[in-house]
């Protein structure tokens, strides 16, 4: 805030200045009353001065100085982890690989309003629909082209009974493109194996949604 | 542990296909690794130990003589691998090292007179009482400068320069070849340390001499990882106007030494 | 918020501290002429002791040279005797191959004597000719004894 005053104090002298310049001066030569010296100071002539800069030249000083500060940074702890035994720190909001979540009971929740197919600006969710014998409405096809998810995370904000979520893993390489093409199947099991993780990161976000 | 890991990586070197580049001259482009390799390893002949095989008078001349012939190494497989990064990088490689050379054999005249020998041994079992290195920092430092220069490592690895020429004179190198002028260079990398180790801090135990000379070409890694790559000006205004005067200083300051010596 | 057992990431209690860009260690900083006069202190000392050192190793270069000169005709004379004593050993050996030719002469070559001529072409053999009948384990240890 100090800053910004002075700048400010700064601005309106120059104005100030300016006003008056342009009234005393018929030509109107800018003011340049804000500059600043970069370039090299002329050591003084002065037998210390002179003595410190010969020693710090014949001694290398400033060498030493910046190894001395690499060995330093050699014994501090790395920044970096080991990451496939150490993994960094993930958001419950990490938007990873998808899942299809089911009830405690086992029912798949979802419901085939395909929100989430409409709202992917990227097309890749395809659902196709039938009812079932017991009289609810299931997919029959749930089929996600992680080639073209973009990641945005819309499919699980559309979601209105919070099937389709974006888990937090993040390591599902795969060999081959069609292995990237997932169907419903893979999405339930993706779901069965992290529910307990996502569970938990809805859980810790609950109060934002 | 990675132990395991540079070895694992020479094999995986040695195995690798090696790619001949389309007109290049392929005698000589198969010949350059090879030259350089034999020299950088023949140069170990010198190393500081009693219990070498074969010691040899004239050591230091042998020294000279094999690191300018060195320069061969570079020349060859540059040329010949019809490359315009390869040719620019022998371009600035040879000149460097060239330059280098003068202050090199200067300075490599200093601790030679002041140990009264030009076999490295000798040169380095006279130094029972004082170490070369507190007779004149400045010659220790100008050596190791000249030597880090003279084997094209950081910072005046210009000769390699990945940020404009890919990787200098052996870009069009594979397999085999680039692991050969890898060794060269790390070779000569060590011997320098052991070198430095045997002009200017003699009379060392042999483990001693193995940890310093190891040490010294850990130096080596220190400073590249602190110190910037130089300019090509400023590279050459280091070894004519710095490093030259200060290796004829000390041939006169070693000079007067010795004539001090006989006269007392 | 605690029924998982859940804990969001957060920034600890009281923010994090401030990034560490000042120097940890502050060194003593020498004056310079300080620094100069500690330079040349050493390398003046370390000059003296150099010169020492070199008339203490000229003086030894002395001493190892007036001994094996001092040495020098013992040990060309104990070569040149086993030298004699090999050439012995090759006549004999010639002389025992070469018995049962009645013209033979030992110790020659197309009539030119080999053992007993003038200094100056005293070694017409090979020196091939002249280890064939060696020991080697010998010759190493006479090659290594001077």
């Amino acid at each position: 805030m100090a800053t910004v005053k002075l700048f400010s104090a700064s601005r309106t002298a120059r104005g100030l200045l300016r006003q008056t310049l342009r009234v005393s001066s018929v030509s109107q030569v800018p003011s340049r009353n804000g500059w600043v010296d970069v370039s090299r100071r002329e050591a003084p002539l002065e037998a210390e001065v002179i003595t410190e800069n010969n020693a710090r030249v014949a001694l290398f000083s400033e060498m030493t100085k910046g190894l001395m500060t690499v060995l330093g940074q050699h014994f501090r702890e790395p920044a970096t982890i080991n990451y496939p035994f150490e993994k960094g720190p993930l958001s419950p909001r990490f938007r990873g690989e998808h899942a299809l979540r089911r009830y405690p009971s086992g029912e798949e929740r979802c419901i085939a309003c395909k929100l989430c197919e409409a709202i992917c600006p990227a097309q890749a969710i395809t659902i196709e629909a039938e009812e079932r014998a017991d009289g609810s409405r299931r997919t029959t096809r749930y089929d996600i082209d992680m080639t073209k998810c973009i990641y945005c995370g819309f499919c699980q904000e559309a979601c209105p009974v919070d099937a389709i979520v974006e888990g937090p893993n993040f390591e599902y390489s795969t060999e081959t493109r069609e292995e990237l093409l997932y169907n419903k199947e893979k999405l339930l099991s993706n779901g069965d194996k992290w529910e307990v993780e996502i569970a938990a990161n809805i859980q810790a976000d609950h109060l934002y949604r | 542990m990675g132990l395991g890991q540079p070895i694992a990586d020479a094999f995986k070197l040695a195995s690798k296909g090696w790619i001949i580049p389309f007109r290049s001259n392929v005698m000589l482009y198969l010949f350059g690794p090879f030259i350089s390799f034999f020299i950088s390893f023949s140069m170990w002949y010198l190393l500081p130990f009693e219990s070498q095989v074969a010691s040899f008078k004239w050591a230091v001349i042998w020294f000279l003589c094999l690191s300018s012939v060195n320069v061969y190494g570079v020349i060859v497989s540059g040329w010949a691998s019809n490359s315009k990064y390869s040719m620019l990088g022998t371009m600035r490689g040879v000149a460097q090292v060239i330059s280098y050379e003068i202050s090199m054999g200067l300075l490599m005249l200093f601790p030679a007179v002041l140990g009264m020998s030009f076999e490295v041994y000798e040169i380095f079992s006279s130094q029972k009482w004082v170490w070369i290195a507190f007779v004149s920092y400045v010659a220790l430092v100008s050596w190791s400068i000249t030597m880090l220069a003279e084997v094209q490592r950081p910072p005046f690895d210009l000769a390699e320069g990945e940020s404009e020429l890919v990787s200098g004179y052996h870009v069009e190198y594979g397999g085999m070849g680039f692991t050969l002028l890898f060794l060269a260079e790390y070779g000569c990398l060590l011997l320098v340390g052991f070198m430095l180790v045997g002009l200017f801090f003699g009379a060392l135990e042999e483990f001693s001499v193995v940890f310093f000379g190891l040490m010294a070409a850990w130096c080596s890694v220190w400073l590249r990882a602190s110190v910037p790559r130089c300019r090509y000006d400023q590279l050459m205004m280091l070894s004519w106007k710095s490093l030259c005067p200060l290796g004829l200083g000390s041939v006169v300051l070693a000079m007067i030494m010795k004539i001090s010596a006989g006269l007392g | 918020m605690s029924r998982s057992g859940f804990r969001q990431d957060m920034p600890p209690t009281g923010g994090y501290g401030d990034i560490p860009y000042k120097k940890a260690l502050q060194i003593p900083r020498l004056k310079g002429y300080t620094k100069i006069a500690i330079a040349t202190g050493i390398t003046l000392a370390g000059m003296y002791v150099c010169t020492k050192q070199i008339q203490m190793n000229s003086r030894l270069r002395w001493e190892e040279n007036d001994a094996r000169l001092a040495t020098w005709p013992l040990v060309k004379a104990e070569q040149d005797r086993l030298h004699l004593l090999q050439v012995r050993k090759n006549r004999d050996a010639e002389a025992e191959l070469m018995k049962n030719i009645p013209d033979w002469k030992v110790g020659t070559y197309y009539g030119k004597p080999i053992y007993h001529n003038a200094p100056e072409n005293h070694k017409a053999y090979s020196p091939d000719e002249y280890y064939v009948h060696s020991d080697p384990k010998k010759e190493l240890r006479s090659y290594y004894s001077n």
